[in-house]
C-alpha cells in the first residue's frame, strides 16, 4: 500500500495523477459506503431502489461503482439510509492523508441516524459544541469552550467534578459517555 | 482500525513488478490503485464483484483478479499469502490487450506463486 509520503510525492508530481486519485476516491468511496450500509441493513437492491425513489438498474450502477452521482442523487441515497451527507472541497493534503489508511468501522459501516450512538450520547450531555476546540489535556480544566467560559474562547473553563480526558480524538467524561472531536 | 490485509507485491530482479506496471500505464491507473486497494485491505469480507473475482478452473485455483476501471478495464492478479494476512500481487495487464496477453498474464500469476511459496522469489510492501 502506498504510503502517505508516497501519495504527497505523486500528488505533487502530477497533476493527472491528483485528478485521477480526487476521482477514484470520491468514486470508490461511495461505492463502498453503498455497498456496506446496504448489506448492514439487509436491503436487496430492489429495496433499496423502493426506499430511494429509483430503478433498481440505477441502484446497481450506484453500488458497482457508477462515477457521474449529481448532488440530489447522492441526496435521495442519504435519505434513504438516514445518514449525513457532506460534499466539499478540500486541501490535497487531507486526501493524502486519508486515503492509505481506512477505517472500516468509521468511513464504512455508517449507523442510520436513530441507531447512531455517538449522536445519541452527544444529545444526553449537558454541555453543547465543545467540537472543534482543544481540551487541555488530562485534568479538570479546559481551554477555548465557548459555553463554559461565559462566551469568551480565549478564557480558560474548569468542570466542576473534574475528571475529563482527552484520547485520541475523544473526549471521555468519568462516567464513560465518549464524544469524538 | 488497522488494516486487516496487507498487499505485497512480487519481486522480479529487485524491483515490485506491480509498481514497474503501473508506472507504464497512465497516471489515472495508479491513482485508481492507490484509492481502491487500501479500501480492499480494511474490508476483506466485502471482497466480491465488480472489484474482486476469484480466477475459475483448477488450473487458477487461488488466484484472486482485481478489476480496475479507468475509462478502459486493467486486471491484477494475486493469491493469498505468502503468510496469513497478506495478499501478493504478482501480474497485471490491461484488459484491451489481446485474448493471448491476458492468458499468459493469469499463467504469470501461477508461476510467481509457486515461486513465492517455494521460497525462490521475494514480495515487498507496495509504496
Amino acid at each position: 500500500m502506498s504510503s502517505r509520503s508516497e501519495l504527497a510525492k505523486r500528488l505533487l508530481a502530477s497533476k493527472e495523477y491528483a485528478e485521477g486519485l480526487v476521482a477514484a476516491d470520491s468514486k470508490n468511496t461511495i461505492a463502498f459506503q453503498l455497498r456496506v450500509m446496504q448489506e448492514d441493513r439487509g436491503w436487496t437492491q430492489q429495496e433499496l431502489a423502493e426506499r430511494a425513489d429509483m430503478g433498481q438498474s440505477q441502484i446497481s450502477a450506484y453500488l458497482n461503482g457508477y462515477d457521474s452521482y449529481n448532488v440530489a442523487t447522492l441526496r435521495r441515497l442519504a435519505a434513504a439510509f438516514d445518514v449525513s451527507l457532506v460534499i466539499a472541497f478540500e486541501a490535497f493534503y487531507r486526501l493524502a492523508n486519508r486515503v492509505p489508511s481506512r477505517s472500516a468501522s468509521e468511513e464504512f459501516s455508517i449507523p442510520g441516524r436513530l441507531d447512531d450512538r455517538l449522536l445519541r450520547q452527544m444529545a444526553t450531555y449537558t454541555v453543547n459544541d465543545v467540537f472543534g476546540h482543544s481540551c487541555s489535556g488530562a485534568g479538570s480544566t479546559w481551554s477555548g469552550v465557548p459555553e463554559m467560559s461565559a462566551g469568551s474562547t480565549n478564557e480558560t473553563a474548569t468542570i466542576d467534578d473534574g475528571v475529563l480526558t482527552q484520547r485520541n480524538d475523544e473526549l471521555v467524561t468519568r462516567t464513560g459517555v465518549q464524544y469524538v472531536a | 482500525m488497522p488494516q486487516l490485509v496487507e498487499f505485497r507485491d512480487f519481486v522480479h530482479r529487485g524491483e515490485s513488478v506491480i509498481d514497474q506496471w503501473l508506472s507504464e500505464q497512465p497516471k489515472e491507473v495508479r491513482a485508481e490503485y492507490d484509492s481502491m486497494f487500501p479500501i480492499l485491505a480494511v474490508l476483506p469480507e466485502r471482497w466480491q464483484r465488480p472489484w474482486v473475482v476469484p480466477l475459475h478452473g483448477p488450473k487458477y485455483r487461488g488466484i484472486l483478479e482485481f478489476r480496475v476501471k479507468v475509462r478502459v478495464p486493467y486486471r491484477i492478479f494475486g493469491f493469498r499469502g505468502p503468510v496469513a494476512g497478506q495478499v501478493t500481487l504478482c501480474s497485471a495487464v490491461c484488459k484491451n490487450q489481446n485474448k493471448g496477453i491476458q492468458a499468459a498474464s493469469q499463467d504469470l500469476a501461477v508461476r510467481r506463486r509457486i515461486m513465492v511459496e517455494n521460497g525462490e522469489a521475494g514480495t515487498v510492501t507496495h509504496v
